[in-house]
């Protein structure tokens, strides 16, 4: 069920941050994807983006990301391209169908899981949307970490 | 040996330099780690690091760690850490090191071989960039071109 042991790990990755409604999500994968083939790029995929507020009034922070061929490119001021993106010591776990209800019980799944384990989360949610015509099927991902009586921190 | 030319780019990157011996790096590397996750941050790519060995010294050597972070970050006045918004580099070489039990250097005069050949001018130290691969790792070593011809 749950991944202990997960990773998100790609090369030549664009990034770009977005705020919308939450309905609006399947347009602002779409008009990202064409940006980015807009710009010469050819997709490698597959698409991903984090969840970074708890949706308020259902308005969506978020980065969406997509890893493409070329290992140059240039891009405009608000988007980002990483030679290497990666999130290490993720759990995740597998969504397929009725996304909306399905999602909602992996979410809390993996939030029991963190707090069961003595884990604190310490990233933001991810979604890694993969599958192809025969099937759908997207990963959710969040970065852990084990809870330590750790020194006093020593500030950046 | 496959050996690519390319760029490279890195966004909101913490960086710590520390001399010491070659098998207590890795401690230096964990005090990175650690200090990220501390301030409520996590890291967004691999862990890349430079060794300078030319102190005079064969007991230690100077390891340079670089990681790129979610976001960006304020730096006090602070000798332990460097933030760098955007670690990029227009032009160089990177070689794959697959093998960790071999000698890094072999592949660092590959390079070398490889930008006398063609008329560049690399920069050292190397970027190692250590990528994580089924709990073992691999090395990407890039290789900044400064001169061409």
């Amino acid at each position: 069920m749950i991944n202990p042991n997960d990773s998100i790990r790609y090369t030549n990755v664009i990034s770009r941050k977005y705020e919308f409604q939450y309905q609006e999500l399947e347009n602002v994968f779409n008009d990202f994807v064409q940006e980015v083939i807009h710009l010469g790029a050819t997709i490698k995929g597959p698409l991903f983006y984090s969840v970074n507020n708890v949706p308020m009034d259902e308005v969506l922070l978020s980065e969406f990301f997509i890893p493409i061929h070329e290992d140059d490119l240039v891009v405009p001021e608000d988007m980002r391209f990483h030679s290497y993106f990666s999130v290490e010591n993720m759990i995740s776990i597998y969504v397929h169908n009725h996304f909306e209800t399905k999602t909602e019980v992996a979410y809390r799944l993996l939030l029991d899981y963190i707090s069961d384990n003595e884990l604190e989360q310490v990233t933001p949610i991810f979604h890694v949307i993969s599958g192809d015509h025969s099937m759908q099927y997207a990963m959710i991902k969040i970065g852990v970490q084990k809870v330590l009586n750790m020194e006093p921190a020593s500030n950046i | 040996m496959k050996i690519k030319r390319c760029p490279l780019t890195f966004h909101n990157v913490i960086s710590a330099t520390s001399t010491c011996k070659p098998s207590e790096w890795h401690h230096s590397a964990q005090d990175l780690r650690n200090a990220i996750i501390r301030n409520e941050l996590y890291g967004t790519g691999p862990t890349i690091y430079q060794v300078s060995t030319n102190l005079g010294s064969q007991e230690s050597a100077e390891y340079t760690f670089h990681v790129p972070v979610n976001e960006p970050v304020k730096i006090d006045l602070n000798e332990t850490y460097r933030f760098t918004k955007e670690l990029t580099f227009e032009d160089g070489l990177v070689i794959r090191h697959a093998d960790l039990d071999e000698d890094m250097e072999e592949s660092y005069q590959i390079l070398r071989l490889c930008a006398e050949e063609y008329g560049l001018e690399l920069e050292e130290p190397f970027y190692n960039i250590y990528l994580d691969v089924y709990g073992g790792g691999i090395i990407d070593i890039y290789a900044p071109i400064v001169k061409e011809g």
